[in-house]
C-alpha cells in the first residue's frame, strides 16, 4: 500500500513536470513573437532616423498585436496558477466541468503536436464532485493521452460529461479501442491505482468506441494511504 | 552576396514578424509553418541556411533536420528551441546542426550565426569547385 502511495506520488511529480515544461514550452513562444514584433518597432524607429517616413498605421497594428501576444502569455500563466494551485488541497469540492476544462487547455498543446482536435461538449452547468483536484487531473491527462495515442495523427476526439445520482462521468471517444490490444491492455497498473486514490474508475465500451471516466460524487478523506 | 535563408516555424506571426526583420538587414528570406514544405523547399532551392524549430506539429524539427542532411549533408541548418542546454547543443550537433538558438533570441546573434553558416557553404562551395577542376584537369592530362 506503501509503495502505492510512492509510486503515485512520483508519477504525479512527473506529471507536474510534464504540464509545467509544456507550459513554458507554450510561454516562449508567446515571448518570441512579442520579442520579434518589438524588434520591428525597433527597427522602424532606427530606419526613421535615418530618414525612413514613419508608416503610423502599421506601428499602430504592430503595437495592437504585441498587446494581444501579452494576454495570450497572461492567459497561459494563469493557467499554469490555476494547476499549481490544484495540488495543494488534497480534498475539496470541486466542480469537475472546471477541471476537466483545465486540462483540455493544459493538453492542447499535446494535442497540438499530434494535429489532433479536441472536441469538448462540457455543460454550462457545475457538476460538483469531492475529489482530490490534482489527482482528478492527472487520471483526465493521463486518458486523454492514451486516447490520443489510439486515434493517431490529424484525427478528432470529442468528450462529453454526465450526471447520474451517483457520479459524474467524462466520455471520451471515437476511440478505435480494437487498437489497444496492440499496446496492452487499459487502464494500466498505474492508471488504475491513481483511478483508485480517488475512486474512480476507467471503462472502456468497445461497441461505442469509449473512454469513460466515472468519478463518485463524495470519496473519504484520502489521509496517509490513499486506496484504503 | 546576399544570404539565402529559409526560416521553418509553426508559429506564423513570428516567422512573417523574423523574416521581415532579416529582409530589412539584407537577407533573402524565404518562409514556411509547415516542415513538410519546408523540405520541398529545400530541394527546390539552394540555401545558405535554414532555421529550423525543435518543436512542431506535422513533423518534428529532430526529422525534419534528419531529412535534409540526408538529402544534403552540407546543408548548414541551426535549430530554435525553447530550452537551450548544453545537453542539448551537444545532441543537436551530433544530429547534423550547424548551430541552436534559444527563444526568444537578439536577432544580432541569429545574424551572426547566419553569417557564420554563409561563410562557410561559400568555403564548401569553393572546395568543391577546386577538386572540379583538378580532376578536369587529371583526365585531361595538362
Amino acid at each position: 500500500m506503501e509503495n502505492e502511495f510512492y509510486m503515485i506520488a512520483g508519477k504525479g511529480l512527473s506529471f507536474f513536470g510534464k504540464i509545467t515544461a509544456s507550459i513554458s514550452h507554450e510561454l516562449k513562444n508567446a515571448l518570441a513573437v512579442i520579442n520579434e514584433k518589438a524588434g520591428l518597432l525597433e527597427d522602424f524607429a532606427v530606419m526613421a532616423n535615418k530618414g525612413t517616413p514613419l508608416d503610423l498605421q502599421r506601428m499602430e497594428s504592430l503595437a495592437g498585436e504585441i498587446i494581444k501576444h501579452i494576454g495570450r502569455a497572461n492567459d497561459i500563466i494563469r493557467t499554469l496558477n490555476v494547476f499549481a494551485h490544484s495540488a495543494e488541497e488534497p480534498l475539496k469540492t470541486a466542480d469537475l466541468t472546471e477541471i476537466l476544462a483545465l486540462v483540455i487547455r493544459l493538453c492542447s498543446r499535446f494535442a497540438d503536436m499530434k494535429s489532433i482536435t479536441i472536441a469538448p461538449k462540457i455543460p454550462t452547468d457545475p457538476m460538483t464532485i469531492q475529489t482530490h483536484p490534482f489527482f482528478a487531473e492527472h487520471l483526465i491527462c493521463q486518458c486523454l493521452t492514451v486516447a490520443m495515442d489510439w486515434v493517431g495523427m490529424g484525427k478528432n476526439i470529442e468528450i462529453g460529461m454526465e450526471n447520474t445520482p451517483d457520479d459524474v462521468r467524462i466520455h471520451i471517444f471515437p476511440l478505435y479501442i480494437a487498437k489497444q490490444s496492440d499496446n496492452g491492455s487499459f487502464p494500466d497498473k498505474e492508471t488504475q491505482m491513481l483511478a483508485n486514490a480517488i475512486r474512480a474508475r476507467v471503462e472502456q465500451n468497445e461497441a461505442s468506441n469509449t473512454l469513460s471516466l466515472i468519478f463518485p460524487r463524495s470519496i473519504p478523506s484520502p489521509g496517509c494511504n490513499p486506496g484504503t | 552576396m546576399k544570404e539565402k535563408v529559409l526560416l521553418v516555424d509553426d508559429e506564423k506571426e513570428f516567422i512573417e514578424a523574423l523574416s521581415e526583420r532579416m529582409k530589412n538587414r539584407g537577407m533573402d528570406v524565404s518562409a514556411t509553418t509547415s516542415p513538410v514544405e519546408a523540405l520541398k523547399m529545400a530541394e527546390e532551392e539552394a540555401y545558405d541556411v535554414i532555421i529550423l524549430d525543435l518543436k512542431m506539429p506535422e513533423m518534428d524539427g529532430i526529422e525534419v533536420l534528419a531529412a535534409l542532411k540526408e538529402k544534403n549533408p552540407e546543408l548548414q541548418v541551426i535549430l530554435l528551441t525553447g530550452h537551450a542546454t548544453v545537453q542539448k547543443g551537444i545532441e543537436a550537433m551530433k544530429l547534423g546542426a550547424m548551430d541552436f538558438l534559444e527563444k526568444p533570441f537578439d536577432i544580432k546573434d541569429l545574424s551572426e550565426k547566419i553569417k557564420k553558416a554563409h561563410t562557410q557553404k561559400m568555403i564548401i562551395v569553393e572546395k568543391r569547385t577546386q577538386e572540379k577542376i583538378k580532376q578536369i584537369i587529371q583526365e585531361k592530362g595538362w
